[in-house]
């Protein structure tokens, strides 16, 4: 790939952004998925003694995030943004409205960059990757969750199935998430040191997939693929995804089960305190001295 | 230039709001010498009177609405030979 190609255009920003507005202003989104990634970053934040002296929090939303890193003694000057005015004058300010496909921030600016659940709406995340690695301080934090791609595979399959069955084909309905061994990668390549990874599942129930396609459209993540069917879905076809999902994915109390995966990525910009492994062949002494036993060869 | 004005004058780790000159909106200097261009990434020059974050390079202007800059492409315009 050359460096100058475009990336797919997947996501439809200007669809998302309305969306967001639509779910934010509302005032009655159900942000406990925020919350939930909330309470892990902060918990993650305990664990690392350093302050950080200049916090951006991206596409803060209801701004739950925001809020956690205000609370703690050690981030200082929260900056919040979202993607639209509407939606940042909702922010406590310092405040900024940016789009992360695109961002204006100054090259080792910030000590700790914070982003929850949204950079899975990104058509180049290798690019937005390696903008927020920039803008990083030297030992500075990158902590970032975004959705995996076991998230909603319930309704991806029953919708999969209704629609071959009422169209005779499928048409993109569901995002496409990353994996895990994907962002791993992603952060290596973008340059960050001591990349990790990790995968948390959430089941949620509901009374019915109605309930949970209304309660996905409230919290703004109803389909923004560039390539959706321009016709909305008929009533006959949501009331055959809902008997499908149904049929499979009930519970015991006849409530029926929605998957989310929440990948969590941290990253450091690179620091000479950071440790690094040795050269091999570098080592003083043997591995066999240190255990006390005797060293054999790969031959014996 | 007017991006002296936004230089931070302290190392506080405070942000600090000052008046604009003849505005009453309240603008932060130290937000201001964090944001660069977001299409070339240069420096850009803060406008006052216009409350406009310049970018020379990109020949656009982000506006500051109630303190808060929009640095994105959609709400910028493109210089004229007026802003000169």
């Amino acid at each position: 790939m050359i460096a100058t190609e475009i990336p797919p255009q997947i996501f439809d920003r200007h669809m998302l952004i309305r969306h967001r507005e639509r779910a934010v202003l509302n005032n009655n989104i159900p942000d406990f998925m925020l919350h939930y990634v909330a309470d892990d970053f902060k918990e993650r934040l305990d664990l690392v003694r350093r302050r950080f002296s200049t916090t951006l929090c991206l596409s803060a939303a209801t701004g739950v995030v925001c809020k956690m890193l205000r609370e703690r003694p050690s981030t200082n000057v929260v900056i919040s943004s979202e993607l639209s005015l509407p939606l940042t004058r909702l922010l406590p300010k310092p405040a900024v409205v940016l789009d992360e496909e695109s961002l204006p921030l100054k090259a080792a600016g910030f000590d700790l960059l914070v982003s929850a659940l949204t950079l899975q709406f990104v058509n180049d995340l290798p690019g937005t990757l390696i903008q927020l690695r920039q803008a990083l301080k030297p030992d500075g934090l990158f902590l970032g969750a975004i959705l995996g791609g076991v998230t909603l595979n319930e309704l991806r399959q029953a919708t999969l199935e209704a629609e071959t069955e009422l169209y005779g084909g499928v048409s993109p309905r569901i995002a496409p998430f990353a994996d895990l061994r994907d962002i791993g990668s992603l952060l290596q390549r973008a340059d960050f040191a001591l990349p990790v990874t990790d995968s948390q599942t959430i089941t949620v129930t509901y009374a019915s997939p109605l309930h949970l396609m209304r309660e996905l459209k409230a919290m703004g993540a109803s389909n923004v693929l560039i390539d959706r069917r321009s016709i909305p879905a008929t009533r006959g076809f949501l009331m055959r995804i809902a008997e499908i999902y149904t049929n499979r994915f009930s519970e015991k109390n006849g409530r029926i089960r929605a998957t989310f995966e929440i990948l969590t990525m941290t990253g450091w910009a690179p620091h000479e305190s950071q440790q690094v492994p040795l050269k091999p062949g570098s080592a003083q002494s043997r591995l066999a001295d240190a255990l006390g036993v005797v060293e054999k060869s790969s031959l014996e | 230039m007017a991006s002296d004005v936004i230089r931070p004058q302290s190392k506080s780790c405070c942000a600090v709001s000052i008046e604009c000159v003849g505005q009453k909106k309240a603008i932060d200097r130290h937000l201001l010498d964090l944001l660069v261009c977001p299409i070339t990434k240069s420096s850009l020059e803060y406008n006052a009177d216009r409350s406009e974050l310049i970018s020379w390079h990109a020949q656009l202007a982000f506006p500051i609405v109630d303190g808060i800059p929009l640095l994105v492409r959609e709400a910028s315009r493109v210089l004229t030979d007026n802003d000169i």
